[in-house]
């Protein structure tokens, strides 16, 4: 976990992901999800982290991410440690990690959606 | 925010994972709320974004990273049909 802490705060995240237009990506200028983009329903079956496929897909899709998402990503749920207790080691404020959180999520999401659910 | 003090999904989707990872303020759940109402797009991703909260819970936590790690039945079975091949 040192490991990941000393990513997350030194590893730069390259500007196309940290700046709003990484957002535009997934959002209109009406700051609504773009039709393309937009959550459609899952119909997931029941334990997806059964089937080996899926498993792969899901393991490629966090492979995309850049280092600094995936070590906030490492941090959060290898130990489910508290999330305030975790900005107190990083010495970042809750809405610096969950702005990351939420942009590794939304680039997840999307990753799952095209490689999985819509085929 | 609008002039009514509602959010539109671009937001509505941080707080979507700001809900999971710390909780929401009175008026961010008031906000959320109002939004999802009418947004079926934002409902959809508050359930993904905890179906994936649950699956990286899941994936990560320490006793799988062990199981991982060892060859599960699936994989030693192609193994075995792999060898019968040959």
């Amino acid at each position: 976990m040192d490991y990941h802490r000393a990513i997350y705060k030194r590893v730069e995240v390259r500007t196309e992901y940290e700046g709003d237009s990484f957002l535009d990506i997934f959002f209109n200028k009406n700051d609504h999800w773009k039709e393309e983009s937009g959550p459609h329903s899952w119909n997931s079956e029941e334990h997806l982290l059964d089937n080996v496929d899926f498993n792969l897909t899901l393991k490629s899709c966090m492979d995309k991410l850049p280092s600094k998402w995936n070590s906030a990503i490492q941090l959060k749920y290898v130990d489910d440690k508290d999330s305030n207790l975790i900005c107190q080691e990083l010495e970042i404020t809750p809405s610096n990690y969950w702005q990351v959180l939420h942009r590794a999520k939304l680039q997840l999401r999307e990753c799952l959606d095209r490689n999985w659910f819509k085929k | 925010m609008n002039i009514l003090g509602l959010v539109f999904c671009k937001k509505a989707s941080e707080l979507a994972d700001k809900k999971i990872y710390f909780g929401l303020t009175r008026l961010e759940r008031y906000q959320f709320f109002m939004h999802k109402l009418s947004c079926d797009a934002c409902r959809n991703y508050e359930k993904q974004a905890i179906l994936l909260d649950k699956m990286m819970k899941e994936k990560l936590s320490k006793e799988n990273i062990i199981e991982s790690i060892a060859p599960s039945a699936d994989f030693k079975l192609r193994i075995l049909q792999q060898i019968e091949k040959k």
